[in-house]
């Protein structure tokens, strides 16, 4: 809740008008009865004609009256409430971005999409809806008690009787209520869990024939769903039939049987006991959906909880103090470095150390899950090493300010990620990069080919995750998108794993040129593209077993001549 | 909506009870103000009556009468409710099998026309509006004839001038309702595509974090965010000051009526024409006509909502899957696989080849040549045009689905992993497997000295696409699943892409010797020349077409591109 104060206060001028305005209309509503009522007793009945019109012109200005304050006060409120929820939003949306990438290898997608977008809305929907609902409840309970007491104080007195079954009716029953419909939402929680996994996975779950089982699977959940939530209603609807009309007829009953009894006595007239029948229709409306109000509430409590915890994350990979700024030169220096993925205590990184010069070619070698790609990744500091420390141009990059520091640097990721947009989009990342220059990328890397033969060439539309692009092609555009941007330092993860080695062959002459002045890390599982490197680290199980260059190694005939030896030997 | 109505037919019986119920309760209302006008005008002539104990004994009567009314009406509109609810909560489950149903039928193709998170939220938003338009939709439409008709009787009955004057207003209001009620129901689908969109950006932002982080492109990607939430503040902002005000808004125009009611009654009353009780409980069926004409507002708002979720459960369901599952033959084993001259309107271009049990098919080629396409033709992932895929000379089209299906292990190129346990994974289809059987998986796909090094060993959880694994690891967890399925017909797509050349090897070792044993029907795309030129016969497509095609020794000798890879990755230029 103090979350949600601190964006309400941002705009609370529009609360404040809100609930001016809500005020307003209830006011405008209570007051009709009772000037209906002097209207009865005091005009009809007395026969007074020009009386009773006076007093009709003024209910009918209050009963038109009330239009206004009532549209003023719901754009106020939702006015407010949209401006905080985006502000909410983006709050969010930019904290995610800030996390380290450990946390979005613990948090599934789904859970982060459900807390920017589904999350929030909750919390508008009590903002526009609940809140306001509550607020003007107990403006209209207060009100009408107050006009009850302001028609005849006796009989309010006698009608005294039923306030604490409203109050035990309104908590009592919306607690337990509470409990059922978190049940339902948990229950949901889960469906939406399957139903992602499932979506993401059809092929997989067809081509095994797995169909009927993960069907089975999610029918179980689905029914689940349906008998909770068919529990929840059925106690709901006991509520709301028992609550609203019961207690508003014995509420009226008494009116008529006392207000009868008061008449007699000459301390009350028709017009109060027509009055109170008004205002006790008025007096049952707050409790009739009291379900939904708690359950909407309790949503957005535990929304804001959920809101709350994702804003505490913080895997941030801090800048320091006052951090080194500027653009890197490209000279790399690991030292001594250790390292083990946040959550778990295995080192995959342990006691690296080499330099690569500005300017030279540095290969990564290694059998699978070696500890290749975590190597490079540290390097633009996506995670913090456990021990020693990796320097760029001499500066430990914990000193440097992280932005720029991977801005000198440009990257092709082992997995080749593209945005649905176009390709020219996905080669510039949104940068204002002159066609040409994109074009001359994709020359590079021999993407041109294959692009220019696409429907709209450099304009055609790639799907999320660039699903209607080939492995390969994939690869070539995150190429390109890595060369458009000029970097001093070229970080290579298998960027050509995909490609055949002719293909490979040609880009390779291509980037020769591009390398030539620049820093080059590269992982490569096949030696052909790395022998004209100026170093070559061997990897086994996280650390640097041999190093030099190619001739080099093949003379110390180790695990580097092993490799090479069994790539050249035939297949056989 | 066909399908709403076809539903609701099959259930006309609690349907019919809920209506009985309805009915009652309504009449039990229109009953009630007679007792009020009745009990008022008691008191009235109360002043001049004289015999205090009988009128005291009436009035308590006509109390009694009044609770009693309501205690019916609060029964009655509980068995309603509970058949209704039957209905409306039993549909929405079977609603959402029905799509759940359709999209195991998608493939990749259809998926690819939606978003996820667009379909997910049909399957639980959409569903939930109209399961609300069952519960409201009926009570209100019943409420409207019965609780209207009844009531504009009774009025008239009362009297009928006074019911003629306070018509109009009700008029304006049904009016503005359906203005407004078009309105919403546009802005409503904007809203909803909107949200469907700020959603894929979060989702595509989270997944493709690496890459914006390593260009540092948040401050552009922030830009778009805001961009589409300013779009959604502007429609939202109006929309829900109209809905929000929309209801109590109608209730002014019934105020009206009201207003009119006590001028014109008023006069009667002072002019004798009517009696005070009378004029009272006309003011109470205007608040009880009020309600359905209230209703067909809120009808409307229901109504606008749930028919865009109708239509989007609509599209999905009457959407035709590119791969209809119509065929009937069941093919026992298999034989053979025979490709002829295939075409689509995607990459290929005309590829014809055919395979036997125990032979080995080697593809290869550039990117983007069609060899994924091509195989995710055989197991009718993708749809073939007929007479171009044939299993044991069958077109795959006349196949049963399941039955073409069950003889396929496939390695896609993107290992598609769950966020389960390694377990899990490779179990995937064949969850009885045993712990003997999986790690034979394993150490066939040569992943089984990775997984012993893992924290949790088997029972290691992956996260999210396997997340926590290397590359290479991945891509073995999804040859080992194959491996362990087991059927007649081995597909794998670029599996060596992310290995070393150690562990290439013993994969490829492996797959020899299993081939050997099994004998299955294999395929092996693949760019690396070690894990084809052990095949029986090499494809080499360029374009969508067969550019080579023989055996790999033949290729190998022919000048061509197969000849210049293999020299490339296994010339021997070491001394
Ligand atoms: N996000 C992560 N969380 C925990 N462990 C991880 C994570 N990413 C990788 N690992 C583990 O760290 C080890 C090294 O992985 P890495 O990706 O660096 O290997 P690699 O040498 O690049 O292998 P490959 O050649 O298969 O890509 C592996 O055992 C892997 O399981
Ligand atoms: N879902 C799709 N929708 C539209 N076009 C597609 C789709 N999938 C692939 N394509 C196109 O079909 C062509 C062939 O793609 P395919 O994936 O078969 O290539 P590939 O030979 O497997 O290449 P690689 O070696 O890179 O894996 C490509 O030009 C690609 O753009
Ligand atoms: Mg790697
Ligand atoms: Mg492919």
């Amino acid at each position: 809740m103090k979350l949600l104060w601190k964006y309400v206060k941002r705009y609370w001028i529009w609360a404040v008008l809100g609930v001016i305005g809500m005020f307003l209309q209830i006011f405008f509503k209570l007051i009709n009865p009772y000037l209906i009522r002097i209207l009865i007793d005091q005009y009809i009945l007395k026969n007074d004609f020009v009386g009773a019109t006076r007093m009709m012109y003024l209910i009918l200005g209050f009963t038109l009256g009330v239009g206004i304050p009532l549209i003023f006060s719901s754009w106020a409120i939702n006015v407010l409430t949209f401006k905080v929820m985006k502000d909410i939003r983006m709050d969010m949306f930019r904290h995610m971005m800030r996390q380290g990438l450990y946390f979005f290898s613990k948090t599934p997608t789904g859970v982060i999409v459900t807390r920017i977008t589904n999350d929030v809305a909750s919390v508008g929907d009590v903002l526009a809806g609940s809140i306001p609902a509550i607020v003007s409840d107990v403006f209209i309970i207060t009100g009408v008690w107050v006009f009850l007491f302001l028609v005849n104080t006796k009989l309010a007195l006698i009608e005294l009787v039923f306030a604490p079954i409203i109050a035990i009716l309104a908590i009592g029953f919306g607690r337990w209520l509470r409990d059922l419909y978190s049940h339902i939402r948990d229950v949901r929680a889960t469906l939406n869990i399957k139903s992602q996994e499932i979506l993401s996975a059809i092929p997989i779950i067809q081509v095994f024939v797995q169909v009927p089982r993960i069907r089975k699977d999610y029918e179980k959940t689905s029914l689940e769903y349906r008998n909770s939530l068919f529990k929840a209603f059925f106690i709901t609807d006991i509520f709301n039939a028992l609550s609203g009309p019961v207690l508003k007829t014995s509420m009226q009953a008494t009116a008529i049987v006392a207000g009868g009894y008061l008449i007699l006595r000459g301390s009350s007239t028709i017009g109060d006991v027509v009055a109170f029948l008004t205002y006790i229709n008025y007096l049952i409306e707050p409790i009739r959906d009291i379900a939904d109000k708690y359950t909407m509430i309790q949503d957005a409590t535990s929304a804001i909880m959920k809101i709350q915890r994702f804003m505490n994350e913080n895997w941030y990979i801090p800048d320091a103090e006052n951090p080194h700024t500027g653009r890197p030169e490209g000279y790399i220096r690991y030292d001594n470095v250790h390292f083990a993925y946040p959550g778990t205590k295995k080192e995959v990184i342990r006691g690296v150390s080499f330099e690569a010069l500005k300017g030279k070619k540095i290969a990564l070698v290694g059998f699978t899950g070696s500890g290749k790609s975590t190597l490079l990744n540290l390097a633009l500091r996506f995670y913090d090493v456990n021990k020693g420390a990796i320097y760029v141009d001499d500066i430990d990059i914990r000193q440097w300010k992280k932005d720029d520091l991977r801005s000198g640097a440009a990257v092709v990721l082992q997995e080749p990620f593209l945005f649905k947009g176009t390709i020219r989009d996905n080669i510039t990342l949104g940068r204002d990069i002159p066609l040409e220059k994109v074009i001359d990328a994709a020359k590079r890397v021999h993407a041109h080919d294959f692009i220019k033969d696409l429907p709209n060439g450099y304009d055609t539309m790639v799907l999320s995750g660039g699903a209607n692009l080939s492995v390969g092609q994939r690869q070539l555009i995150s190429l390109a998108r890595a060369l458009v941007h000029h970097p001093s330092i070229l970080i290579l993860d298998e960027a050509t794993a995909s490609i055949d080695s002719e293909t490979e062959r040609l880009i390779q002459e291509g980037l020769e040129e591009v390398m030539k002045g620049r820093t080059t890390l590269m992982v490569a599982h096949r030696l052909s593209t790395i022998r004209e490197a100026d170093k070559i680290l061997v990897l086994d199980s996280g650390r640097v077993v041999e190093e030099g260059t190619h001739e080099e190694l093949l003379k110390k005939r180790g695990l580097y001549y092993e490799l090479y030896m069994l790539q050249w030997a035939s297949g056989q | 909506m066909k399908r709403l109505f076809d539903y609701l037919k099959s259930q006309w019986k609690k349907i019919l009870i809920a209506f009985i119920a309805l009915i009652l309760v309504d009449i039990m209302q229109i009953l009630y103000p007679q007792y009020v006008r009745k009990a008022i005008n008691l008191i009235k002539s109360l002043s001049t009556d004289t015999d205090k104990s009988y009128w005291i004994s009436v009035l308590w009567h006509y109390a009694f009468i009044m609770i009693a009314l309501y205690l019916a009406v609060a029964i009655f509109r509980l068995v309603y409710r509970w058949f209704l609810r039957t209905v409306a909560v039993s549909y929405d489950h079977q609603l959402r099998m029905a799509i759940m149903d359709k999209y195991l039928s998608f493939s990749e193709r259809d998926l690819q026309k939606f978003d996820i998170g667009d379909l997910m939220s049909r399957l639980i938003r959409d569903t939930r509006s109209v399961r609300r338009f069952i519960m409201m939709g009926t009570i209100i439409l019943v409420d409207l004839a019965v609780l209207g008709g009844m009531t504009i009787v009774t009025m008239v009955s009362m009297s009928p001038y006074l019911t003629l004057v306070s018509v109009p207003p009700m008029i304006i209001l049904t009016l503005f309702v359906l203005w407004a009620g078009s309105y919403m129901q546009k802005k409503f689908k904007v809203m909803l595509e909107l949200f469907g969109e700020m959603t894929e950006r979060v989702r595509e932002t989270a997944v493709g974090i690496k890459v914006i982080k390593t260009f540092v492109r948040e401050d552009f990607f922030m830009k778009l965010f805001e961009q589409i939430n300013d779009r959604y503040i502007g429609t939202g902002v109006k929309l829900f000051t109209l809905q929000s005000s929309f209801w109590p808004l109608s209730s002014v125009v019934v105020g009206l009526s009201l207003v009119i009611v006590l001028w014109v009654g008023g006069d009667m009353v002072m002019s004798g024409k009517m009696d005070i009780g009378t004029l009272v409980s006309f003011m109470m069926y205007i608040n009880m006509i009020a309600w359905p004409m209230l209703s067909v507002g809120m009808f409307i708002t229901v109504y606008s909502m749930s028919k865009s979720a109708i239509q989007r459960i609509d599209e999905v369901l009457t959407y035709e899957p590119e791969v209809k599952d119509t065929g009937t033959r069941e093919i026992e084993g298999v034989s053979n696989i025979t490709v002829k001259d295939i075409k689509d309107d995607i990459v290929l271009k005309g590829v014809s080849f055919s395979v036997s049990k125990g032979q080995v098919l080697g593809i290869t080629g550039p990117p983007g040549s069609g060899k994924t396409v091509l195989m995710k033709y055989l197991p009718r992932l993708w749809q073939p045009g007929d007479g171009m895929v044939f299993v044991n000379d069958i077109d795959v089209n006349d196949i049963r689905l399941a039955s073409l299906r069950r003889h396929f292990s496939y390695v896609p190129q993107d290992p598609i992993l769950f966020a389960g346990t390694v377990r899990d994974n490779i179990a995937f289809a064949r969850p009885d497997a045993t712990e003997e059987e999986i790690i034979w998986a394993a150490k066939m796909a040569c992943v089984w000295d990775d997984i012993q090094a893992l924290p949790k060993g088997l029972d290691t959880v992956v996260g999210e696409r396997g997340i926590t694994l290397s590359g290479g690891q991945r891509q073995r967890v999804s040859i080992a699943r194959a491996f362990l399925a087991g059927k007649d017909i081995l597909i794998l797509d670029d599996p060596l892409s992310a290995v070393d050349t150690h562990t290439e090897r013993c994969i490829i070792k492996n797959l020899k010797e299993y081939v050997a044993q099994h004998s299955p029907l294999t395929i092996i795309v693949s760019h690396r020349i070690p894990a084809i030129h052990w095949a029986d016969y090499v494809l080499v497509l360029e374009g969508g077409k067969v550019l080579e095609e023989g055996t790999p020794e033949e290729l190998a000798e022919r000048d061509g591109l197969y000849s210049r890879l293999y020299r490339y990755q296994m010339g021997g230029d070491v001394e």
